[in-house]
């Protein structure tokens, strides 16, 4: 069990890298670490994230060996709308803080990672869109 | 937010007894962004209950281990020691009293 944030695969962009996708999981949620070198409260283990990148990841057949796709900006906006601790509004002695609600969210997260759909039907061709979604097993 | 945010010097007490008494010392330990606040009413009020002294109240990111009396902050010319704090999801509210 462990954290782990390498922001260099980040700038991979690759959509058939698991750690690429770990990364930009953690980027999409803010689970990383802060200025203070502190994870946040409710941060996921790396094996926590990727079971749920593995099991939202996408394959494509038409090809041998199969490729497979993970959407990463999905599986965030599903571990965010499903965080069932997810803190929206906090307050104590005068000092709150408040962020939109998790639904709104991970609507933004699907939006604004509206990219990785097209770059991954563009990848596979055409081969594997969205809602044709085939989960590897 | 953020246009107020200010960098901090974090210092850390260290006790040392030699057999003839306690002394004090301060070392630096990074730095921290923080953003000052002027002491809410309800904060003057805990302080007082504390029955501590508090000027400004400070947000600093969560999980930078703040300890009351044992930690301080420094800007300028400025020193802010630590006399309570409160943390949040993702910031600590620290109550802090400028003493120099």
């Amino acid at each position: 069990m462990a954290r782990t944030y390498d922001v260099v695969d980040l700038a991979l962009n690759d959509t058939t890298d698991a750690d690429w996708a770990l990364t930009y999981v953690r980027f999409a949620l803010r689970d990383k670490p802060n200025e203070a070198s502190a994870w946040p409260i409710g941060s996921l283990q790396d094996e926590e994230i990727l079971a749920a990148i593995n099991a939202n990841a996408v394959a494509d057949t038409s090809v041998t060996p199969n490729v497979t796709y993970y959407p990463a900006h999905r599986v965030a906006a599903k571990l965010l709308s499903g965080n069932p601790e997810f803190i929206q509004r906090w307050s104590a002695a005068g000092v709150s803080e408040e962020l939109r609600s998790a639904s709104e969210i991970a609507r933004e997260l699907v939006q604004s990672g509206s990219w990785i759909d097209a770059a991954i039907s563009t990848a596979s061709g055409g081969s594997v869109a969205l809602g044709q979604i085939r989960l590897v097993t | 937010m953020q246009r107020y945010a200010q960098t901090l010097t974090v210092q850390r007490a260290t006790l040392t007894d030699d057999g003839l008494g306690t002394s004090l010392a301060w070392a630096n330990d990074g730095t921290i962004t923080g953003t000052f606040l002027p002491a809410s009413r309800g904060l003057l009020e805990r302080a007082q209950l504390l029955g501590v002294r508090a000027t400004h109240s400070l947000l600093i990111p969560r999980g930078l281990g703040v300890t009351p009396n044992a930690t301080r902050f420094v800007m300028g010319t400025s020193t802010y020691e630590v006399r309570d704090v409160i943390d949040g999801p993702r910031f600590s509210n620290v109550l802090v009293e400028v003493t120099g």
